[in-house]
């Protein structure tokens, strides 16, 4: 019988990191999910820079979710400024967030994560054999940048987006088009959530606390309140409900409320929405049941999400009047604000304080995957027993499955430790 | 025979490698005339090499992304500083010229020994590069330039001039007349001026061309308000040893 586990590169997710098991007389004795991504320290990069800079500099943290980064750190500025900007930039940056979800959500489902579901290594060789799934993918991807590029300015780390608005507006045309695109897309991702659904996944659940962001009593991307079945606490607050804490076998974070492990994500969102009645014929076809603690469902609920999140940013399009998008001056003033959202992997925290002429005191930012990692490691824990008797490349391929269905994004977690070069 | 190309990634963000990614109309054609032998993000099981072409992301800021610089360099024939990280450093490698180095508080986690942590740097502080593509992120067309040279053993040819230049090819009013803080007159301008199309200043994140005026820069800036801190601050951002080289000049 198997007596270690070791992965020493987990591939087709972002960024890296190791998985490390051991066993004894057929008990799991330790998880550890090795990150060993460079520290690139950015939270010590930002004291002392000028508030207009933190958001270039944030949405270089991670090049899946730039969008995520900027926005969270541009609302947090506003925030503690006392700023608030209109409706029609509130839509726009909200239209933002929900390319910037759909966006992430396809890379990892339709290029990371698709060739699992067909036993081969890549998306290129699925290509050969299931050239339409792949083209179907290519689509929606096409579709989410095309979002991110009209109102962000380019696909990867937006232009526009800056305290106090927009540097440029997307024009009513642009806009007409986008809503033609999104239309037409919703066939794409209602056929994607066909696909997902009719892959079978291993029986499992870990009813750990699913947190998700809520605003005025509803799921939101942009939210107020942080909740779960059990917890209810404000953004502000978020410090006294998160412990985060260093594992000496890694350069990310790891995050647990109280002592307890929790998760963040899709399946977390999807497990508080309302899904429409065709999705549910859907899943009702495969017998698959929302509320989920699944781990391996997160990729059938980003694929709901994708249809829903289209179905949203159809209607936001028509709420933002192009002649109010500009940009405001805003000016700066001493305080600290927090703001949180729904990046693709989970609730994103940014919080900052600021001196009277602008500049960056303090920064903090938590993000989802460093809260996802303790969960991860439990699941495996969990997992494995039942997997044991398995040869060992089969329990590897099985393990890769659960954490890429996790979708981690190593980058976004690495960049917390404050050192100093002496 | 296909070329083995290899798409590999030290510490950084992953976005330089989802440009190749995000060619979408042109993805699979260009994937069917290369063999992809390492991209351990979209695959696995991957070569060890050798490889003809090989792509590498990231700075160098832990001993085992050094170990694996160097490795790639010993097994590819043509390597690619593939983007800003790779090429001056990027953001993680400014530290060191923090203008308020000395008020950043001392706060060192306890057990953080185990990371081995090193100074960020560019990959040719330590190995030779045969092709720099700057950019955070690159320019989508010139990578697919790029490549489609490679590919037809033409030698690519690379922007070198400013981001100026492209703003007038554009038409576009000059940002700094304007009074918006813009870097276009000394930054690398593959991005086609990118940034103040969108009416953005230009960032700096193509890294500074080599015949920069570094003094005319600065005075522009403060002309329309720009403070020499947070002059220092916008331009140490992307590329801070290669400016710190080339301010030497002045």
């Amino acid at each position: 019988m198997v007596k270690k586990i070791q992965i020493d590169y987990i591939t087709k997710i972002e960024g890296h990191a190791k998985l490390y098991v051991k066993i004894d007389e057929g008990i799991v004795k330790d998880v550890r999910m090795e990150v060993f991504e460079g520290a690139r320290l950015f939270e010590s990069l930002l004291i002392g820079k000028k508030y207009d800079e933190v958001p270039i500099i944030t949405s270089r943290i991670c090049g899946v979710c730039p969008q995520a980064h900027s926005i969270a750190s541009i609302d947090a500025i506003e925030k503690a400024f006392g700023h608030v900007p209109n409706k029609s930039i509130e839509t726009l940056r909200e239209l933002l967030l929900i390319g910037q979800i759909i966006k992430s959500h396809t890379l990892h489902l339709y290029f990371l994560a698709l060739p699992d579901f067909f036993n081969k290594r890549s998306v290129i060789e699925l290509a050969k054999e299931q050239k339409e799934v792949l083209n179907l993918g290519i689509r929606l991807k096409k579709l989410s940048n095309e979002i991110t590029t009209i109102i962000g300015g380019r696909e990867i780390h937006s232009i526009t987006n800056i305290p106090g608005g927009f540097t440029k507006a997307p024009t009513d045309e642009e806009l007409t088009t986008l809503q033609k695109n999104i239309k037409s897309s919703l066939e794409d991702s209602l056929e994607g959530i066909k696909l997902f659904s009719s892959f079978s996944v291993p029986d499992y659940s870990n009813k750990t606390e699913y947190l998700y962001l809520k605003k005025d009593e509803n799921p939101n991307v942009k939210g107020t309140v942080i909740c779960s079945d059990n917890i209810c606490n404000s953004v502000e607050k978020y410090a006294d409900l998160m412990n985060e804490f260093v594992e000496e076998y890694s350069s990310a974070k790891h995050v647990t409320i109280g002592e307890k492990s929790f998760f963040v994500g899709a399946l977390s969102r999807i497990n508080q929405t309302l899904i429409p009645d065709d999705i549910k014929k859907i899943l009702d076809k495969n017998s698959i049941l929302f509320p989920s603690y699944n781990p391996y469902y997160n990729n059938l609920a980003q694929c709901i999400e994708i249809h829903i999140l289209l179905q949203k940013a159809k209607d936001l399009i028509k709420k933002i009047d192009v002649g109010e998008v500009f940009h405001h001056k805003i000016t700066p003033k001493k305080g600290k604000a927090v703001s949180a959202l729904e990046a693709p992997r989970g609730i994103l925290f940014h919080e900052y304080s600021f001196d009277d002429k602008g500049y960056v005191t303090k920064a903090n930012i938590i993000t989802p995957t460093t809260q996802n990692l303790k969960n991860m490691e439990n699941d495996i824990m969990k997992i494995l027993p039942s997997l044991l008797d398995k040869p060992e490349e089969k329990i590897k391929f099985e393990l890769e499955k659960l954490i890429r269905a996790y979708d981690p994004c190593i980058s976004c977690s690495t960049h917390f430790l404050d050192v100093i070069w002496e | 025979m296909k070329p083995k190309v290899a798409i590999h990634s030290i510490t950084g963000c992953a976005g330089c490698q989802l440009t190749i990614y995000f060619l979408q109309d042109h993805l699979l054609d260009l994937l069917s005339k290369i063999d992809l032998v390492a991209a351990p993000m979209i695959q696995s099981k991957n070569s060890k090499g050798p490889y003809d072409i090989c792509f590498l992301e990231g700075s160098v800021s832990s001993e085992e992304d050094l170990e694996k610089a160097k490795e790639y360099r010993e097994k590819s024939t043509v390597l690619i500083a593939f983007g800003t990280c790779a090429a001056f450093g990027n953001m993680q490698s400014s530290l060191k010229y923090h203008p308020k180095k000395k008020d950043i508080p001392k706060k060192i986690y306890k057990n953080v020994d185990h990371l081995k942590i090193v100074e960020s740097t560019r990959l040719c502080d330590h190995i030779d590069i045969d092709y720099t593509i700057p950019g955070c992120p690159p320019d989508k067309n010139e990578v697919f330039k790029f490549i489609k040279d490679l590919l037809l053993e033409k030698k690519p040819s690379l922007t070198t001039n400013p981001v100026c230049y492209y703003c007038t090819l554009n038409e576009n009013n000059c940002l700094i007349e304007q009074g918006v803080p813009c870097l276009g007159p000394i930054t690398n301008g593959g991005c086609k001026a990118l940034c103040p199309t969108n009416n953005h200043g230009c960032t700096g994140c193509r890294g500074p061309i080599d015949d920069m005026n570094y003094t005319a820069q600065k005075a522009l800036l403060k002309r329309i308000g720009v403070s020499e801190e947070v002059f220092i601050q916008k331009v140490q951002k992307f590329a801070p040893k290669r400016f710190d080289e080339l301010i030497k000049r002045f």
